[in-house]
């Protein structure tokens, strides 16, 4: 038996790499928005508000969007697209800075804005920077008309710059979740992340089978928490695939 | 779970020792001065010159994203527009209390996310170079690879003589330019006293201002009521240039002392303390 070429190390190392990227995709508890959307509830629940949402910086850095909300016009603006010039997310975004604006309805520019994107104008508005790991803004929180308060504003506000630190996290655990397989090999090959290891490792984004792989785990997992029923069945298959695999080596 | 700094900073502030500053300090520092002949940089996202509460800008400079140029950014000069309203309302503040400053719009914020660390950068950048004696940030930056750079030129500010106020962040974790020692990092605190600080025994944020629940000039010529370190940023900046307009020839780190010799919780230190 010969020794392995460099080029089927590569060739196992991004096999090794998809599995474990499958397999966190397989084996997260919540997606990403199942768990900012349990997060919204919580935060609005905490501040008594009429509603909750969380806007995600899109690629371009040029706009956000409501992924995510919970409460008064929840369902209509989750899908929006506000450009980051506009609307106090927009304020919240370019400043970084957390704020709270009353009286928000009488700034004509301000309730059309958000009037169109939510179908409810509050009085009272709430938001947060949401910071990833590398101190680049991730998205902002927002709660309309919180009826809980705290002894002043400055007391909400940092209640609010928690949470939002707390969200940045549940953001970067299901990230590395669905890298799970890149980051073990990193960590155990190269913890430096220096070298031709990196590239191979790289390529596992771009690749269409790890892609394919991921959308297969992802269906597996919906599968397993949909009833006791059915992940059961989800197992079962799994186990068929398995011993198939071992009787065809 | 710790509160973040600015909610515990001045819950219960500790008494310091403040320079023995000729009574009453406030008067000594400011007294009725106007902030006339300082120059106030506003590095935001553009000011509102027309705005009543902001009466007029002396001067404008939009720091523009432009990979050709050298620093990564261009200077345009002349009239622009306020995109959010942020800086209007941190140029109405400054103007409420040094009503005779010459306010400049430094305009760092755009359409688009990226690039803000090189328009910090080019923003002070321009206002050291313009000869600015007060540069008030009421934004910050978490980004780790304009740590080094920002730091690099809030020192340069702070060695020629421009006092640069900035905004602490309420959120967990280290922010900039606020974090260094160089600069006046400001958070808000509850009070109606426009001229009424505090220093913090605990910095990074050194300086706690009125910032809750305060009156803001807004957009289309209105005002509304808004709570952050956005706020209280522009009440140190303001003071500022009024303790420059009665004693321009103070340092960076004599303002700082006078700061901390005016604040509420100070006690003037005599010389039998200090001995």
């Amino acid at each position: 038996m010969t020794d392995p070429t460099p080029e089927e190390n590569l060739e196992q190392a991004r096999l090794i790499g998809r599995l474990g990227n499958a397999l966190g995709a397989a084996t997260l508890p919540l997606s990403l928005a199942e768990e900012v959307h349990a997060t919204l509830v919580a935060v609005r629940g905490l501040f008594r508000a009429a509603a909750c949402s969380f806007a995600q910086v899109e690629p371009d850095g040029a706009n956000l969007r409501f992924v995510a909300a919970d409460g008064a016009g929840a369902a209509a603006i989750i899908g929006v697209t506000l450009p980051v010039s506009r609307g106090v997310v927009g304020w919240v975004a370019l400043s970084g800075e957390p704020i709270q604006i009353s009286d928000v309805a009488t700034d004509s520019r301000f309730a059309r804005d958000i009037a169109e994107a939510t179908d409810y104008v509050p009085s009272t508005i709430l938001a947060a920077p949401v910071i990833d790991t590398h101190g680049e803004l991730a998205g902002v929180i927002e709660v309309l008309d919180p009826q809980a308060r705290g002894t002043d504003s400055g007391h909400d506000l940092a209640v609010l710059g928690l949470v939002a630190a707390q969200l940045a996290t549940v953001i970067r655990l299901a990230a590395q979740y669905e890298a799970l397989g890149t980051g073990l090999l990193r960590s155990l090959v190269d913890p430096g992340a220096e070298g031709v290891f990196d590239d191979a490792l790289a390529a596992l984004s771009a690749a269409a089978p790890g892609a394919a792989l991921n959308d297969v785990a992802a269906a597996f997992r919906d599968l397993a928490t949909s009833d006791p029923a059915a992940s059961t069945l989800a197992a079962r298959i799994l186990g068929e695939v398995a011993d198939f695999a071992r009787q065809r080596r | 779970m710790t509160l973040p700094q600015w909610s515990a900073a001045f819950a219960q502030t500790a008494l310091v020792a403040g320079l023995p500053l000729p009574g009453p300090v406030r008067e000594w520092a400011w007294g009725a001065g106007t902030g006339a002949g300082v120059k106030v940089a506003i590095i935001d996202s553009g000011v509102d010159s027309a705005h009543p509460l902001v009466g007029g800008v002396a001067g404008s400079v939009a720091i523009e994203t432009d990979p050709s140029a050298p620093d990564g950014v261009r200077y345009v000069e002349g009239p622009h527009e306020d995109v959010v309203g942020h800086g209007t309302a941190c140029a109405a503040i400054i103007r409420s209390l040094a009503p005779q400053a010459e306010l400049y719009s430094v305009r760092v914020l755009g359409a688009n996310l990226k690039g803000r660390g090189a328009a910090f950068y080019g923003g002070i950048r321009w206002a050291i170079d313009s000869g600015m004696q007060v540069l008030n940030m009421s934004l910050s930056s978490s980004s780790a690879q304009w740590y080094s750079p920002l730091h690099e030129i809030t020192d340069e500010a702070y060695f020629r003589n421009a006092c640069l106020v900035c905004a602490a962040n309420n959120l967990p974790g280290a922010t900039y330019p606020s974090q260094f020692a160089s600069v006046f990092s400001v958070a808000a605190r509850p009070g109606d006293d426009a001229e009424s600080i505090s220093y913090n025994t605990s910095p990074p944020v050194e300086f706690g201002a009125r910032g809750l629940d305060v009156e803001v000039a807004w957009t289309g010529g209105l005002t509304t009521v808004a709570s952050g370190n956005s706020f209280a940023t522009p009440h140190v900046a303001g003071l500022v240039a009024r303790i420059l307009g009665q004693h321009p020839h103070l340092t960076p780190f004599q303002v700082k002392a006078v700061l901390h010799a005016v604040a509420d919780n100070a006690v003037a230190q005599t010389s039998a303390q200090s001995s």
